[in-house]
């Protein structure tokens, strides 16, 4: 046995009294080893904290200290948001009906189907790791928005074709408001979850509630939108997604700074 | 003082105390928040203290991370293991408080060398104290990512997997930052050994090993 190999049986998690055991012979031998096993099993200095300090942090609590409702589970948390989705989209419909979606084929249905399942589950599951202090991040909150402000765009311009027409900037503009407005109605519901949680990042956090909004947004033009053109899609729909990433990452940033 | 996870009873006790106490914290119940607040505590304090920086306000650091640690209570998931949160949250509060001391002009100010911290408790004095202020020093010594995991490790007693939860890395990249940190310490005071031992032989009045190993009566020790 080498010095190296008490290092790495430390670094495993193996307890002092269990290194001093298994590597009896070479701590007999070694002039080191006894020396940082010992400094190891030695307790960190106890820092002087006010007195006043524990009270105080105790008696803050306790003026504000009422029954709260636990985050929703991962799996719990991209359900609502999906159902969300789907909520909305059906409010439209009941309000607006679906001229948009009838023109779509089967196979841009499904593909579009595919894009926003897609992307809301792993937005959804990038948010909720988001939001808990203590969550691994399996992928980077940055690949999700990328891919959202990216996926649209790229989407209708492989599924729509090219027709010119007149009035772009008016239909656009009307498509525009009427996404940001979806895309408003669903990050006030999904802040309704979030806010719950931790703000370990509020750019990001508020970027991907954003981004859930945008989509959800696209999705619902896509019901009511008859403009199904490359150029109208992508530009005028993919601005409702970029829109509401950034004003999404404003606020969250605004808030973190506030609290 | 021993730290009051020293022993595998006392870790036991806080794993099964802990999960019950934010149950009840996130119920409502003042006792239990009151106690999960005497629990806690001790461990926030110190590693806050053992992973920041010198002439760090700790007891403002302390309040900040509570209060975070109150407003995001909702956070926590009945049934997991409550340390790596509450250590995470510490570790935000304590990257935050850093950023805005230095937005604040906190790089202007001098820093003093690290002071051992004072002690009224009676039983912590003589060799332990050495000890452990050595250790404060070997251990504040080490890059950030390896000081962190080395004080988690250390201090709350938290399994590798825990220690990944909390610092929102692998448990690869944990056994391997605490096998660099481990080597690094080594390395350090084994120059401090050398150090002190060339210095004695040249002079009987020379004090002190070498560099940060130096300053403080830890050389006593040798």
């Amino acid at each position: 046995m080498k010095c190296t190999d008490i290092d790495r049986m430390l670094s495993e998690g193996m307890s002092i009294s269990e290194v001093r055991r298994r590597a009896a012979p070479h701590l007999a031998e070694c002039d080191r080893c006894p020396r940082v096993l010992e400094l190891m099993d030695s307790p960190l200095p106890v820092p002087h904290v006010g007195a006043a300090v524990e009270p105080n942090i105790a008696n803050n609590i306790l003026q504000d200290l009422a029954p709260t409702r636990p985050l929703p589970s991962t799996l719990r948390l991209v359900l609502l948001v999906l159902a969300s989705l789907v909520g909305i989209c059906l409010l439209w419909l009941l309000v607006m009906g679906a001229p948009g979606y009838e023109m779509l084929s089967e196979g841009r249905r499904f593909a579009l189907f595919l894009y926003a399942v897609v992307l809301a589950s792993l937005s959804a599951y990038t948010l909720s790791r988001l939001l808990r202090p203590a969550a691994t991040m399996a992928i980077p909150p940055s690949y999700i928005l990328g891919a959202s402000l990216v996926a649209y765009p790229l989407l209708a311009s492989l599924l729509f074709p090219v027709v010119p027409h007149e009035d772009f900037v008016a239909e656009g503009l009307l498509c525009l408001l009427f996404g940001l407005i979806t895309s408003f109605l669903d990050c006030a519901i999904i802040w309704r979850f979030v806010h719950r949680g931790y703000m370990r990042n509020g750019f990001w956090i508020g970027s991907l509630v954003g981004a859930l909004g945008g989509l959800t947004g696209v999705v619902a033009l896509q019901f009511v939108c008859t403009q199904q053109e490359r150029f109208h899609t992508s530009l005028w729909h993919g601005l409702v997604v970029a829109i509401s990433v950034a004003g999404g990452g404003l606020v969250g940033w605004r808030l973190a700074r506030r609290s | 003082m021993a730290s009051p996870f020293s022993s595998g009873q006392a870790e036991d006790d806080l794993s099964v105390r802990l999960p019950a106490l934010m149950l009840g914290y996130q119920n409502g119940s003042a006792e239990a928040a009151e106690e999960l607040v005497a629990l806690v505590n001790p461990i926030l304090a110190r590693f806050l203290y053992a992973t920041s920086w010198p002439g760090v306000n700790l007891d403002d650091m302390l309040q900040e991370c509570w209060l975070r640690i109150h407003k995001s209570r909702s956070s926590y998931r009945p049934g997991e293991p409550p340390l790596p949160w509450l250590i995470a949250i510490a570790r935000h509060t304590r990257v935050d408080t850093y950023r805005k001391w230095q937005r604040t002009g906190g790089r202007e100010t001098e820093l003093s060398e690290f002071e051992l911290p004072p002690s009224n408790n009676s039983a912590h004095q003589g060799n332990q104290n050495l000890a452990s202020g050595e250790l404060l020093r070997l251990v504040s010594a080490l890059p950030d990512a390896q000081r962190e995991v080395v004080v988690m490790l250390k201090l709350t007693g938290m399994s590798i997997q825990e220690v990944a939860m909390a610092t929102g890395s692998t448990v690869g990249a944990v056994k391997q930052r605490a096998y660099r940190a481990y080597q690094s310490m080594r390395a350090k005071l084994l120059r401090g050994e050398e150090s002190f031992r060339s210095r004695r032989s040249g002079s009987q009045n020379s004090r002190g090993l070498d560099g940060e190993l130096s300053k403080e009566p830890g050389d006593e020790v040798y």
